[in-house]
């Protein structure tokens, strides 16, 4: 049986950690360049040499001081799940700045090899010698270019040497000033004799624990009051805090920046008696490039172009991909009628399941390409730049910039929006991005805006769309105003963001985040949407008559449905369709044409499979269109579209949504966007018919 | 409760008066430095857990820090370690320089 090593690879956002670890375990998952792309640790594993290799990928940090989210999983996972071998991967073109976070993983005593990624970066401007360099850091260094597959082959067979090898490890330790010595000396005192049953009460890591009580770090203090006795910990208390006070009165300053400062002189020490010859490094490339692209006067005008790319290819180049699949989806439905005897079989495959998954997965081009986008955004490092130029006008909402690319996404969907809003360090500020990124309309609601503004405003229907859009940018920007007065009061976190150097993007790196993105909404589609068209079916296609015929739209179970929930929404303007239409929407924002399309028509395709393509549209759907514009004034069309607007997305979003704020926000989130959509179109609808 | 107790009042209370001594020699705020000019860092007067971040990234007092973009308003990238960062303008107010020629303490 082949042994386990568990191996844990952590690093600063951008050192190319990810990138190893696909190396490492081949698994398919995002390669960022931009902070705090990696925010669950995920693992995969290999056998080499008749070891069984588990790795670990841990997010992206700066420090181990819990001050995010990101933080606070990579610290609690190797304070508990104390792996065998810990990969600090290290961007070898910054190598001071990363070894910061190395010194805290040396303080922990934890068995590490140095991972120096990024390599040919570091061979272009200095020369270490490494043997020693590894000496004075305690661990093997391996280098490797992660982006370009080279050194990882040597990295495993550094990582089962290390293992074999206990003699590899050394115990480095950090000092720090005589003074604060003292201090860590008598906090671990106390600490062993009011706390003997402490999780990570070994003497190795009382030194550090001593060190975190000095640095104050929240998160680590709340950890121990729950842990410890009240008496114990109120004798500790007094400790550090006599510590603290005795620190900074001889030594003039806080033991936490003492504590930074000593780290990076240990850093500095190591890495100046480990130098062989430095060049002057030259201006860069980043340099030359942000000097346009962050310009004060063309940042925003440039942003706002590339935005504008981005949707015109999005919206104008996805249409050829779309059109040929509507072709097929349309193909497939007469195929079907052709080879299936009509009857219920025909009707459920043909009205429910194409009608209803196809009406959706027509639509996946378009994801793709808009995934695209974000993808070579963020690996070229522009994303960071795009938080960097939104910073000043975001926080005048009082948000902070990156909230903005939780916002962006959230046009394509508002699934990895939810989740990109964990790069947020600070609470509030995630909850606020969160819920109003349920008003940055998703891909999902696009085949609404586009059906509805094309049967009602033809003419007008690229215009009548992005108002849809600005609404509802108007509907977040007031919500957040609203949200940080009322729920979530405090000043934005501060913003403190990385800026990396420009880089191009890998196609492989650019497919595998677009994939993983894509993939989640085709399995949507394969799953809740597939699930929701059969129910759907049903429920339009029964009861049976007498003659054991579908019954009529209004008999049907749904038709029932809608009329019993229409009281709901006739003040706003809509009848028992339209009701129906946005019960099923709370499913997907895409179920909604469909259903839509099933109500008005229930031979043949449902309208949405060639909206598109106006030259395609056979006489019937034209019918159909005909039918729904005779139906409605463009009023409710228009109050219908802002409807879908402004309530929340899906049910999928909802459990994404869940996850990653909790119960009470989910109710919150429910409660005020349904509310609001209502009110909305309520006054909407009861202004508007004045002048109807 | 143990943290509230424990600090960051009284270390709010430490910057505070430091702030007062620091302010009367050549020092100024990040937020008022000039474009594309190095200068030394010579305190921050943040809170606890903003302090912890500009120093783990490498914002400590004694470095030699790059300003390059700074305009009336939005943030500030400034040049430390060998990488580049953006910092908000309210940070950047939490920050203490030192010019470079006029301290001649350089380290």
């Amino acid at each position: 049986m082949n042994k386990i090593i568990r191996v844990a690879l952590i690093g600063t956002p951008n050192s190319g950690k990810t990138t190893i670890f696909n190396e490492l375990t081949g698994a398919r998952q995002h390669v960022g360049n931009y902070p705090g792309v990696t925010v669950e640790h995920k693992s995969g594993e290999i056998i080499k040499d008749g070891y069984q290799i588990k790795f670990t990928d841990l997010p992206g940090t700066y420090s181990l001081y819990a001050y995010s989210p990101e933080e606070a999983v990579s610290r609690n996972y190797l304070i508990k799940e104390k792996p065998d071998i810990v990969l600090n991967v290290i961007d070898s073109a910054s190598l001071e700045r990363n070894l910061y976070l190395s010194t805290q993983l040396i303080e922990m005593d934890l068995p590490i090899i140095f991972v120096f990624n990024m390599f040919d970066s570091l061979i272009d401007k200095t020369d270490y010698d490494f043997e020693l360099l590894s000496k004075l850091l305690g661990g093997p260094i391996s280098k490797t270019i992660g982006n370009k597959g080279k050194g990882i082959r040597e990295l495993l067979d550094v990582i089962i040497e290390f293992y074999k090898e206990s003699s590899l490890r050394k115990k480095i330790r950090i000092n720090y000033h005589d003074e604060i010595e003292n201090e860590i000396k008598k906090i671990s005192d106390v600490f062993s004799k009011e706390n003997p049953d402490f999780d990570f009460n070994e003497s190795d890591n009382l030194r550090w624990i001593s060190v975190k009580l000095l640095e104050q770090d929240p998160v680590f203090i709340k950890e121990i009051i729950q842990q410890t006795d009240e008496l114990s910990y109120q004798k500790l208390e007094t400790q550090v805090n006599n510590s603290i006070s005795h620190i900074n009165n001889i030594l003039k300053s806080e033991p936490l920046r003492l504590i930074a400062e000593a780290r990076y002189g240990f850093i500095n020490g190591a890495l100046k008696e480990a130098l062989i010859s430095k060049k002057e490094s030259k201006e860069s490339i980043t340099d030359r490039l942000d000097s346009i692209l962050l310009n004060k006067y063309l940042g925003l005008p440039i942003f706002a172009f590339f935005m504008w790319l981005m949707f015109q290819a999005v919206f104008k180049l996805g249409d050829y991909p779309m059109n040929w699949l509507n072709m097929f989806f349309a193909k497939l439905s007469e195929w079907l009628t052709d080879i299936v005897p009509s009857g219920l079989l025909q009707s459920l495959l043909v009205d429910g399941i194409i009608a209803g998954v196809g009406g959706i997965l027509i639509f996946t081009p378009k994801i793709m390409l808009l995934f695209i986008f974000i993808a070579f955004f963020e690996d070229s490092g522009y994303m960071a730049r795009a938080a960097f130029i939104m910073d000043r006008i975001m926080h005048k909402i009082g948000l902070h910039g990156k909230s903005f690319i939780p916002m962006l996404i959230g046009f394509g969907c508002t699934i990895p929006a939810y989740m990109c809003a964990r790069t947020l360090e600070n609470k509030n500020d995630r909850l606020i991005t969160m819920h109003i990124n349920t008003f940055m309309s998703c891909g999902g609601r696009l085949p609404i805006y586009i059906l509805f503004a094309g049967i009602f405003f033809p003419n007008n229907a690229g215009n009548i769309i992005f108002s849809i859009y600005l609404i509802g940018i108007i509907f977040a920007v007031a919500t957040a105003k609203l949200l940080r007065v009322t729920r979530f009061k405090g000043e934005a976190e501060p913003f403190v963001m990385e800026l990396p150097p420009y880089r191009m993007p890998s196609f492989k790196s650019i497919f595998i985040h677009m994939w993983e993105r894509t993939w989640q909404y085709l399995k949507k589609a394969g799953t809740i949407i597939l699930a929701i068209s059969i129910i759907m079916w049903f429920l339009f296609t029964f009861p049976l008559s007498a003659d054991n015929e579908p019954s009529s739209l209004e008999d049907s179970y749904a038709g029932r449905t809608g009329v019993f929930i229409s009281p709901i929404f006739k003040p706003l303007g809509f009848d028992w369709k339209l009701s129906l239409a946005s019960l099923t929407g709370t499913a997907g924002k895409e179920v909604v044409v469909s259903t839509i399309g099933t109500l008005f028509s229930l031979s043949g395709n449902s309208i949405e499979n060639n909206m598109d393509s106006k030259e395609e549209k056979s006489s019937e759907q034209e019918k159909v269109m005909a039918s729904i514009s005779k139906s409605y004034h463009p009023l409710i069309g228009y109050n219908f579209m802002l409807f879908s607007l402004l309530y929340f997305p899906c049910i999928a979003s909802l459990v994404v949504f869940q996850k990653e704020a909790g119960f009470k926000e989910l109710m919150f989130q429910i409660a005020f966007t349904l509310s609001l959509a209502w009110f909305v179109s309520f006054i909407v609808y009861q202004i508007g018919r004045f002048f109807i | 409760m143990f943290a509230r107790n424990l600090n960051f009042k009284n270390n709010r209370r430490f910057s505070h008066n430091k702030i007062i001594h620091s302010v009367k020699s050549d020092v100024l705020f990040l937020c008022h430095a000039e474009k594309n000019t190095k200068y030394i860092v010579d305190n921050i007067f943040a809170g606890h857990c903003l302090t912890q971040r500009l120093l783990s990234i490498g914002i400590i007092p004694g470095e030699v820090i790059g300003v390059g973009d700074i305009s009336a308003w939005g943030p500030v990238t400034v040049f430390i370690k060998g990488i580049k960062i953006a910092l908000g303008r309210g940070v950047a107010g939490k920050i203490a320089l030192r010019r470079i020629k006029s301290t001649g303490d350089d380290k």
